[in-house]
């Protein structure tokens, strides 16, 4: 049974969809004043499972709107995991969606991205 | 006695004062406040990412209370395990374009060094610094689910400040202190 998930978006929650199947994850909204590691429990766990398997691809898309500061470390974290496999020749491509006058969000893209030496890590910028 | 409100409403506003909180605190109770902060900053015409910005130092300031506050009031209705719960002040400004968020709260001595020590580095930094600070500080292996976010919540708010985070620490015995704390974002001028 492949895994899927799709969990809508609260105030203060991101939408969150898995398709295992399609080798596609993509997170959209916000995230702040949550049990950001319980909210993340089984989607980490999903993550490494997969990362650890005999995949063919995995895309990230990433368009979140804002985070705070432990969501921030909880995405980079599931970065390095994601870099660490595509340095074993993984087809892992994360694209970071960010609009166009949004700073913040485009200098964590930048600094993400600079924090990876493997993955396909893609800054898309959106007006 | 009677709290004279016009009195107090008065004194917050010759202060610039727009948002004002005392009392407790848990993270669901905060949500309501943060979503009243994020209106009263969108309908204040500001860029929209300045205003991400602002709501930014709030969302790490008023979580830094709930980590560190030491003083805890019983609340038996909120959470059966947890019914203790940070207790704190809040407050949101702004004179013109320039925002201040400040927080009060009691802290352990343990933890005021901590911090003092954190802000007294955070302040020596110029932007590119508090930027490479906070990329070490995320490559670095903390996965202590205790220290969510490894203080990187004080390297975010220093980002977001145009002017050197002011603080204080008020002996109150036993050691415990009163940790204010001000923060300051103001505007570029194009």
């Amino acid at each position: 049974m492949r895994f899927k998930l799709e969990r809508e978006k609260t105030k203060t929650t991101p939408y969150i969809l898995i398709d295992e199947e399609k080798g596609y994850m993509r997170f959209e909204g916000e995230c702040y004043l949550e049990d950001i590691i319980g909210f993340f429990k089984d989607i980490n766990e999903w993550l490494e499972n997969y990362l650890s398997s005999d995949f063919t691809k995995l895309t990230f898309d990433c368009a979140m709107e804002y985070f705070n500061s432990s969501t921030a470390k909880l995405l980079y974290n599931m970065l390095r995991s994601m870099d660490i496999h595509a340095k074993d020749g993984k087809n892992i491509v994360v694209n970071w969606i960010a609009a166009e006058d949004d700073d913040m969000l485009i200098e964590c893209g930048e600094d993400f991205k600079d924090e990876m030496e493997s993955l396909e890590f893609n800054l898309i910028i959106q007006n | 006695m009677v709290l004279n409100m016009l009195e107090y409403t008065g004194s917050l506003k010759k202060r610039n004062i727009n948002i004002s909180y005392s009392g407790p605190m848990w993270e669901d109770g905060l949500k309501g406040i943060a979503e009243m902060v994020k209106s009263s900053l969108s309908s204040d015409e500001l860029p929209s990412s300045a205003a991400k910005s602002i709501f930014s130092v709030f969302i790490e300031q008023a979580t830094n209370m709930l980590m560190y506050s030491a003083e805890k009031e019983h609340y038996p209705k909120h959470d059966a395990e947890s019914s203790d719960v940070s207790t704190g002040m809040l407050v949101l400004g702004h004179k013109n374009l320039t925002y201040f968020i400040q927080t009060g709260n009691v802290v352990k001595s343990v933890n005021a060094e901590l911090i003092k020590g954190r802000l007294d580095y955070l302040n020596t930094l110029d932007k590119k610094g508090i930027r490479q600070f906070y990329r070490e500080q995320m490559r670095g292996e903390n996965d202590n689910p205790e220290s969510q976010g490894a203080g990187l919540g004080f390297i975010e708010i220093a980002k977001r400040a145009t002017a050197p985070i002011k603080y204080d620490f008020e002996p109150l015995g036993e050691g415990l202190f009163y940790f204010t704390m001000y923060v300051e974002i103001g505007q570029e001028v194009a």
